[in-house]
């Protein structure tokens, strides 16, 4: 096991150093894998979209800044960014001067490993009944939810008109509730 | 719209876009909140939360922005630099071309023209003591 946490760190540092270099693929491995996790947590937090987009794009910027002398030891590059998008919302929540968040929310520096295997597992649901929908109410939900393509571009993408596209999403989100709501309640 | 319709489009972007409002391409004006609305509004926002624990990409502007901010490639900076070094090199290059080639013209001229004042002053018609002072004024 802490082999595997050895190795894990090790590929995390080579891969982190590979983007120091210029290596876009490698940047855009870390950005795929840690980047849905670190938009999720600050959209959780904050509560707004766009600046949870904001926190992201900082972090993400932070770790680009430090790549080149990246001297993670035994940190995980995901548990830093975690922590340097977790203090970039606490910012955002302090001007906004709104502690009823900070409050709510129960918010510490990492995900207890609890919550992190929760939301992997809930996560992880919910993919499964994304992907048993009919392939184009799947790509209706991946443009117009995931990948925040406006209604125009999602219609253009897809060929048909925005009614039509509207006609998938409802579909699309009226089976996704059935499903989870089936899966959910079932345990 | 009448209020009867914007009700209908309101719930007909709800049902296909989810609570966020700044995913609906339009808001329809609706007087006041109904509760209709609101109930749908928080089933969906039920379902956007769901939604996003799922998220295994990022939004395609959001990911481009970030990768926009990564380290560029050292080859990258050379590329750009390069053109200015290069652009240096060819405009000394084509002065020190011009150059020579304006001086060989300049000899060559000379040669010709003096050539052609030997011709003159064979056939006496011209008094010139020096043959390129006529060249040498026109420079001047």
């Amino acid at each position: 096991m802490r082999y595997d946490r050895r190795q894990a760190l090790d590929a995390e540092a080579r891969e982190l150093s590979a983007a120091a270099s210029g290596d876009r693929d490698a940047a855009a491995r870390i950005v795929d894998r840690l980047g849905p996790p670190i938009l999720s947590l600050a959209r959780r937090v904050l509560r707004d979209s766009e600046a949870a987009e904001d926190v992201a794009q900082e972090a993400f910027l932070r770790l680009w800044r430090v790549a080149p002398d990246w001297r993670g030891g035994d940190a995980m590059v995901s548990t830093w960014l975690h922590r340097v998008a977790m203090n970039l919302c606490r910012d955002r929540l302090r001007r906004r001067r709104n502690t009823v968040v900070l409050q709510d929310e129960h918010i510490d520096d990492a995900p207890g490993l609890e919550d992190v295997v929760h939301r992997a597992q809930l996560g992880a649901r919910v993919r499964a009944a994304i992907s048993l929908l009919p392939p184009r109410q799947r790509d209706a939900i991946r443009m117009c939810h995931f990948q925040e393509l406006s209604a125009a571009e999602a219609a253009a993408a897809l060929e048909i008109s925005v009614e039509a596209l509207e006609s998938l999403l409802a579909r699309a989100r009226r089976a996704l509730r059935q499903a989870l709501t089936r899966e959910l309640t079932s345990e | 719209m009448d209020d009867e319709m914007s009700s209908v489009r309101l719930a007909q972007l709800i049902s296909a876009y989810g609570a966020d409002r700044r995913r609906w391409p339009e808001a329809p004006a609706v007087h006041g909140q109904p509760a209709w609305a609101r109930t749908l509004i928080r089933n969906e926002a039920a379902l956007d939360a769901l939604l996003d624990a799922a998220a295994d990409e990022l939004p395609l502007a959001l990911r481009a922005r970030i990768l926009a901010d990564a380290p560029p490639r050292p080859t990258q900076i050379v590329r750009r630099g390069a053109p200015h070094v290069w652009a240096r090199a060819a405009t000394l290059l084509v002065a020190l071309g011009a150059g020579v080639t304006a001086g060989y013209v300049r000899v060559a001229e000379r040669g010709s023209l003096a050539a052609m004042e030997q011709n003159l002053l064979a056939l006496g018609l011209t008094q010139r003591a020096d043959p390129f002072a006529f060249f040498l004024e026109d420079e001047a």
